[in-house]
């Protein structure tokens, strides 16, 4: 079975840096790459490999919310217009939760709502278990890939 | 059936007729001749209106009064005292005791019959509606036919009477909307038709149109000084009677031209004073002739003390009297703030220059010469009543005026205030919307580089374990604690931005509830500690419990922490009353505080502890406070070094 990857969407160098730190430990193993901006993440999701195929796209989307410019919310809604990503397990990652970020991440459609903590540890926790449920424990629907 | 009315008077004739006059007029009545009878009737039956004589040869007709006020079953009857003028003390009594009307013997009996009507009317409650017909009074058949007829093509109802006797009933029954009459009628002619009219509370707004003889020269004068509304001769077209008739109609259904009491039609009220009765009598004669409602009076003093009960719309006063004189009587009238505006004629036989001067200069409206011809009286009186009237109406309009500027006024500032009020509210929403926005970047921008201080922190320590020493571990374990102190406090702090701008919802809370689970979660963040926790049942109080169970999680978070170096801890929440009031109160048997500096206990960043023996952000007991605060309530601490705390607030939610 092949490594599993997963789109970090992320401006935070810092956060970016220490989420990849943390998918490095996490079992199931896995290949982050990391988009700065909602554009980024596009043009990765549509690259084509060496033999002219296009990619498949990754097993997790993490977004951050506050992303500068469009902000995740726009990066969610054009995620889930698109049939190659619409099925895609999206967890919506933040720096403070908001009542209203909260429900507007889940009514466009993400998988889960988690807030960054301040405590390293409890950070390292969240992503962990965020990484291990979406893939590992969960299974994707057939028509995805 | 019982009788309506209640007569008592000792005079057989006086009884008879006042029956005769009563009964004629649709009303069923009983007569008493003295205050015996009149006690017994009053106690067996029950009357609408009483007609009381004042003088009784066993009794006093104030005192039968009296009598029918006290008693809740006959206090609200109507009564009318009846007595001769000369007994002026006893009216006064009579209307101070609570009489409804006072008349004066020899008293005029189409003029008793409306005061009874009127009455009557009152205690009813209802103001009959009046009927669309027109009354015609005519004798002569043929122009009271062609009259009918023209009025019934033009689409009226029409009601024909052949005297003004007939006239008068069926006005009284019907409530015409206008009166047409004959100017020359057999009996009581049109002029005292429409007088009757006036004087009749009910009737006395209803238009009347006298029709007068061609030839008649004074036709305009006779019809009003009868107080008709408009007269047409005999003589001219059908259609002027016609076209007079409607624009009558018209300005009687215009609002404003609804007549009260004080209209020129109302039945006026006349003080005449004089220390001769011959005199007195004769000016009671003439005016009664008029229409008006005449009350004598013997002397100034008399005078004065009718006018101190009972206000009239023009004085005739003699100049010269014994005691009090008309000069004297004058100035006194015209002191008085509720008299000043009455019109004062004053009267003397003696026709000079001095006189005149003296009299005008104490304030009479008018000077009379005795010896004059009664036109002269008449066509005086009239005119000081007219102008009284006009004054008023004036009055009246002004302060109609006025009071509609006012209204108007008070609209505008209303308007103005709803408005401000609004606009208030919306920058307040809006204010709120820019701090809940600003709250959240800064708790998001605050954040983020603790986060990378903290993670990175962790990532030193995990992954160059090797490399670090154990100084150099100690010391990013030193940074790693000043995040986390520095995130509590920013958590804090958002959280007491929150308590304030937050949304109260008040309803019955069980604080039981909130103080059980909030113990709960500190157990389960804190499970070696063994601490004593009394929590009574069903401890229900008014508030919103979002509110509540921040302030509960500060203070049972704070009892949890200072009693965690004593030994048998233990923390109790209660309810007391103190003056009347639900008092809730926390307490803990832990490390305490100075009594001294319970001021500032409440105070954001204030700490009474070092942080090495408690931790905390200082923001806790500030966030209690303004919980409290939002119910309308109050929150005090007593406590003592090393022997514990106790918290008190109370909450007073209105809503």
């Amino acid at each position: 079975m092949s490594e599993k990857r997963i789109l970090l969407i992320e401006d935070d160098g810092a956060d970016a840096a220490l989420i990849l730190r943390v998918l490095d430990r996490c079992q199931p193993p896995s290949l982050a790459a990391v988009a700065r901006t909602g554009e980024e993440a596009f043009e990765l999701l549509s690259q084509f490999d060496d033999s002219g195929r296009r990619r498949p796209p990754p097993d997790l989307i993490l977004l951050d919310w506050n992303l500068p410019g469009q902000g995740g919310a726009s990066v969610l809604e054009k995620l889930r217009a698109e049939a190659r990503t619409r099925w895609l397990p999206v967890v919506v990652v933040t720096g403070a939760a908001s009542r209203s970020g909260h429900a507007d991440a889940y009514r466009l459609g993400a998988n889960s709502y988690v807030v960054k903590s301040t405590d390293a540890n409890e950070f390292a926790d969240t992503i962990e278990q965020v990484a291990r449920y979406w893939l590992g424990i969960n299974e994707p629907p057939p028509w995805v890939n | 059936m019982t009788a309506e009315i209640l007569i008592v008077d000792d005079s057989l004739t006086v009884r008879m007729a006042l029956m005769e006059i009563l009964e004629a007029a649709g009303f069923s009545c009983m007569a008493c001749q003295d205050g015996a009878s009149a006690r017994r009737a009053l106690a067996n039956g029950t009357f609408k209106l009483a007609v009381l004589d004042v003088l009784l040869p066993d009794d006093d007709g104030v005192e039968l009064l009296k009598l029918i006020r006290e008693n809740p079953r006959t206090a609200g009857m109507a009564v009318v005292l009846l007595s001769s003028e000369a007994e002026v003390r006893h009216r006064v009594r009579g209307l101070t005791a609570g009489a409804d009307d006072y008349v004066g013997k020899p008293y005029d009996s189409a003029y008793l019959v409306g005061r009874v009507r009127d009455h009557l009317r009152r205690l009813k409650g209802s103001v009959q509606e009046t009927s669309d017909a027109i009354l015609v009074i005519d004798d002569s058949p043929t122009f009271r036919n062609a009259l009918v007829e023209m009025l019934e093509e033009a689409g009226h109802k029409v009601l024909p009477a052949t005297s003004g006797e007939e006239g008068l009933r069926i006005a009284a029954d019907a409530r015409p909307a206008a009166v047409i009459v004959d100017g020359s009628l057999p009996g009581i002619d049109g002029p005292t038709v429409i007088r009757r009219i006036r004087l009749d509370a009910a009737l006395r707004q209803t238009p009347c149109l006298l029709l007068t003889g061609s030839d008649e020269g004074d036709a305009e004068l006779q019809a009003f000084d009868a107080g008709a509304d408009a007269f047409v001769r005999k003589g001219e077209e059908s259609d002027v009677i016609l076209a007079r008739l409607h624009a009558l109609l018209r300005s009687a259904g215009a609002p404003d031209s609804k007549r009260d009491t004080n209209s020129l039609q109302a039945p006026k009220r006349i003080l005449a004073v004089d220390d001769s009765p011959t005199y007195l009598n004769e000016l009671g004669e003439i005016l009664r002739g008029e229409g008006y409602e005449v009350q004598l009076a013997h002397s100034g003093a008399e005078a004065l003390l009718l006018l101190s009960v009972q206000p009239v719309d023009c004085v005739l006063l003699d100049l010269v009297m014994p005691g009090i004189d008309g000069v004297e009587t004058c100035r006194r009238i015209k002191a008085a703030p509720g008299l000043r505006d009455t019109p004062v004629v004053m009267l003397t036989a003696v026709e000079d220059r001095k006189a005149m001067i003296e009299a005008l200069s104490a304030g009479a409206d008018d000077y009379l010469s005795k010896s004059g011809e009664p036109d002269g009286l008449r066509a005086r009186v009239m005119a000081q009543i007219r102008r009284k009237q006009i004054q008023d109406e004036t009055r009246r309009i002004r302060e109609e005026l006025l009071r509609k500027e006012i209204e108007a006024a008070e609209e505008r500032a209303a308007r103005e205030t709803a408005e401000a009020r609004a606009a208030m509210a919306e920058e307040l929403e809006l204010k709120n919307q820019e701090l809940e926005a600003f709250s959240y970047s800064v708790a998001h921008d605050l954040r983020a580089p603790l986060r990378s201080i903290d993670g990175f922190g962790l990532a030193l320590l995990e992954d160059y374990a090797d490399i670090l020493d154990d100084a150099g571990r100690e010391f990013i374990t030193r940074i790693r604690d000043s995040t986390a102190h520095m995130g509590r406090l920013i958590e804090d702090l958002l959280k007491l931005s929150k308590v304030t701008r937050s949304e109260f919802v008040g309803r019955e809370v069980d604080l039981s509830f909130i103080a059980r689970a909030c113990l709960a979660r500190l157990r389960q963040a804190d499970p070696d500690r063994d601490v004593e926790v009394v929590i009574p049942d069903g401890l229900w109080v008014p508030g919103d419990s979002a509110l509540l169970e921040v302030a509960l999680e500060n203070l049972l978070g704070n009892a949890w922490k200072f009693t965690r170096k004593t030994p048998h801890a233990r923390i109790e929440l209660a309810s007391e009353t103190r003056d009347r009031q639900q008092v809730i109160v926390l307490r803990d048997n832990g490390a305490g505080f100075d009594m001294a500096h319970a001021g500032k206990l409440f105070n954001v960043f204030t700490r009474l502890h070092a942080a090495h023996d408690f931790e905390g952000t200082g923001i806790g007991l500030a966030t209690v406070l303004r919980v409290v605060r939002r119910h309308g309530g109050r929150i005090w601490a007593e406590g003592k070094v090393g022997e514990g705390a106790a918290f008190f607030f109370t909450l007073e939610t209105k809503s």
